[in-house]
């Protein structure tokens, strides 16, 4: 039976049990009085800053960049297999090296580990290997043009994402291995085709996915600073979770990162009862429709509720930069919500990956001597999950809060300070609210 | 005035670590139930898929009669659900069976169309048909919630959650 299997979220098929509501209440207790804690009884003086900068831990070994070039070419090979496998393994999703690697691999495992480890993606990236080597066989004597406005305001970093998240959530056959191939390649052309016309400097701007995972990577203890020719790089380690206080967004991040929790909070949306018997019985381009009015609905609310509370500080203090101003706590929210959803997508539907990729296009083979492996669906307890989100989805809105009350802190006096996070908080308990009940299923 | 700086820093810096070494012990704390992983698998729950079409022409739902058996699990049922698909519509809603790990499960699908019924990650399959039902029988070992669905039409007819 070869048949296509469709999925509902991108790869899947199981879903985490619901929290428990007793779970939820707590949760949403601890966040609550936490919030209302920092209006009042938190420090007066900017802190988060000066931590994010960490200590000094290591010289970075320049030479070291060897195993930079070796990690990069893992990477670039095997996005090749991936694309080649999309268009020549089996036409099943389950079955095929593909989906499984774009939605959890790349998708999950590249934001982890991006908040984890830092600015990753700029080594590992195959569309920063093709791109450099673009920008090395352009012509380069010729006249450089200017790049246009939609290119250089880093707006076009949205599409991609957004393609993305309908590819993942709405469009019915999203996860169909040809579909990924298609995809892959027409970002990979058009990607290169605006190295090849501006740079890959500004092509990058385009690359919406090396924007999430940046902002992502602001999280991250570990953070390079220093440059190879003045002075020598260094690894600097600092708290974890701070290093978004330092971290300053331009508009277009910010509706990226907006974007990616819109998305997410719509996964989480979808895997209700509630969505589940709306589609249930709908099929094909009913089903993707239905989808993509969710999608966009869930997205734009998501949205709207954060350009809101945007004009509402900026009215109050005056600041017509405040949407940008505390953006960076959306981070943390956004890195919660990530791993309530994600995380045991990741450990379990993940290590289909080591099955698949003895077997890339699905001819027999046995490269690692992992194809016959078994899936360990027992890896975690459901408890273990329960807990895991819970305590990411309340760990993403104290961290969100840190980061905004120190922000507020660092611009305004004091008593504008804490009249600037009134909206900020209230958006901040509006997400992680709705993140909890779409978490009891 | 740089030393001050410092020990705010080393202050703070240590302020901040307890809050998250107890946020770590919190949850380790709240994860130590950790079950013993058990592996399951998947070539275990392979489905052992009878085709039996022999010569039922009576067109009508005979549902004992025509059974069919996907995965044997030799085993009274400690729970049994049963579901109908009529006109690609599940008959009175998406349902969601609840059962506890551990439970021997048996899930009967009844269809006016032609079919296979998968349920996932158990990946247990059967054939359906107006006039074959199809008898899924599980013991759920995996927690979790697990959508079937009907193969062709492509669309989820019921969700068991272990739990």
């Amino acid at each position: 039976m070869t048949e296509l299997f469709v999925f509902a979220h991108g790869v899947g098929g199981r879903l985490d049990l619901p929290l428990s509501e007793w779970q939820v209440a707590w949760a949403a207790a601890v966040a609550l009085v936490f919030s209302f804690a920092a209006l009042g009884y938190f420090w007066h003086k900017p802190l988060l800053k000066k931590l994010s900068l960490g200590r000094p831990a290591f010289n970075v070994f320049i030479k070291a960049s060897l195993f930079k070039i070796v990690f990069r070419y893992i990477s670039l090979i095997l996005f090749l297999v991936v694309v080649v496998a999309g268009f020549i393994g089996q036409d099943n999703t389950v079955a095929n090296l593909a989906p499984i690697t774009v939605f959890v691999i790349f998708w999950i495992g590249i934001a982890f580990a991006s908040a984890l480890f830092g600015h990753i993606w700029k080594n590992l990236s195959p569309w920063e290997t093709l791109g450099n080597l673009v920008d090395r066989i352009r012509v380069q004597g010729r006249e450089e043009e200017t790049a246009p406005k939609w290119l250089t305001s880093g707006w076009s970093a949205l599409l991609p994402i957004s393609v993305f998240h309908w590819f993942e959530l709405a469009y019915h056959d999203g996860a169909s291995p040809r579909v990924l191939g298609w995809w892959i390649s027409i970002y990979t052309i058009g990607l290169m085709t605006i190295a090849w016309k501006w740079g890959w400097s500004q092509a990058r701007k385009a690359e919406g996915f090396d924007v999430l995972f940046s902002a992502l990577a602001e999280l991250s203890p570990f953070n390079v600073r220093g440059t190879d020719s003045q002075k020598p790089k260094k690894i600097y380690i600092r708290v974890p979770f701070v290093g978004v206080s330092n971290y300053e967004m331009t508009p277009s991040q910010l509706a990226v990162v907006l974007a990616a929790l819109g998305g997410t909070a719509f996964d989480g949306f979808s895997r209700t009862r509630f969505w589940s018997e709306i589609i249930v019985g709908r099929t094909k381009w009913e089903l993707t429709l239905f989808n993509t009015i969710g999608l966009i609905w869930i997205v734009a609310l998501v949205g709207v509720a954060y350009h809101l509370a945007g004009k509402l500080g900026s009215r109050t203090t005056g600041d017509p930069k405040f949407s940008e101003r505390f953006g960076a706590s959306l981070i943390p929210i956004l890195f919660g919500y990530d791993l309530a959803h994600y995380f045991s997508l990741l450990l379990l539907e993940g290590q289909a990956f080591k099955v698949l990729i003895s077997d890339p296009f699905g001819r027999g083979w046995d490269i690692f001597g992992t194809s016959t492996d078994a899936i360990n669906w027992t890896l975690i307890s459901a408890g273990a999950i329960g807990w895991v989100q819970v305590l990411s989805i309340v760990g993403g809105h104290l961290v969100g809060v840190l980061v905004s009350h120190d922000r507020g802190i660092e611009k305004f006096e004091l008593k504008e300070a804490m009249r600037s996070q009134y909206p900020m908080l209230a958006v901040m308990v509006l997400y992680t609210m709705f993140g909890l009940v779409l978490m009891t299923g | 005035m740089i030393d001050e700086k410092q020990e705010v820093m080393k202050f703070s810096t240590f302020r901040f670590l307890a809050f998250f070494t107890s946020l770590v012990l919190f949850i380790s704390a709240c994860g130590s139930e950790n079950n013993s992983s058990e592996d399951v698998l998947l070539k275990d729950m392979e489905t052992k898929t009878e085709h039996d079409h022999s010569g039922h022409d009576h067109g009508e739902h005979d549902h004992s009669e025509h059974v069919h058996h996907t995965d044997e699990v030799d085993e009274v049922p400690d729970a049994s659900f049963e579901v109908e698909i009529l006109g690609g519509k599940v008959k009175g809603g998406l349902p969601r069976f609840e059962v506890s790990k551990g439970d021997v499960v048996e899930i009967t699908v009844y269809s006016d169309q032609k079919d296979e019924v998968h349920l996932h990650v158990y990946d247990n399959m059967a054939n359906v048909g107006p006039d074959i039902s199809a008898k899924i029988n599980v013991r759920a070992t995996i927690p979790g919630i697990f959508e079937a669905e009907l193969h062709s039409a492509g669309f989820r007819i019921f969700e068991l959650q272990v739990s």
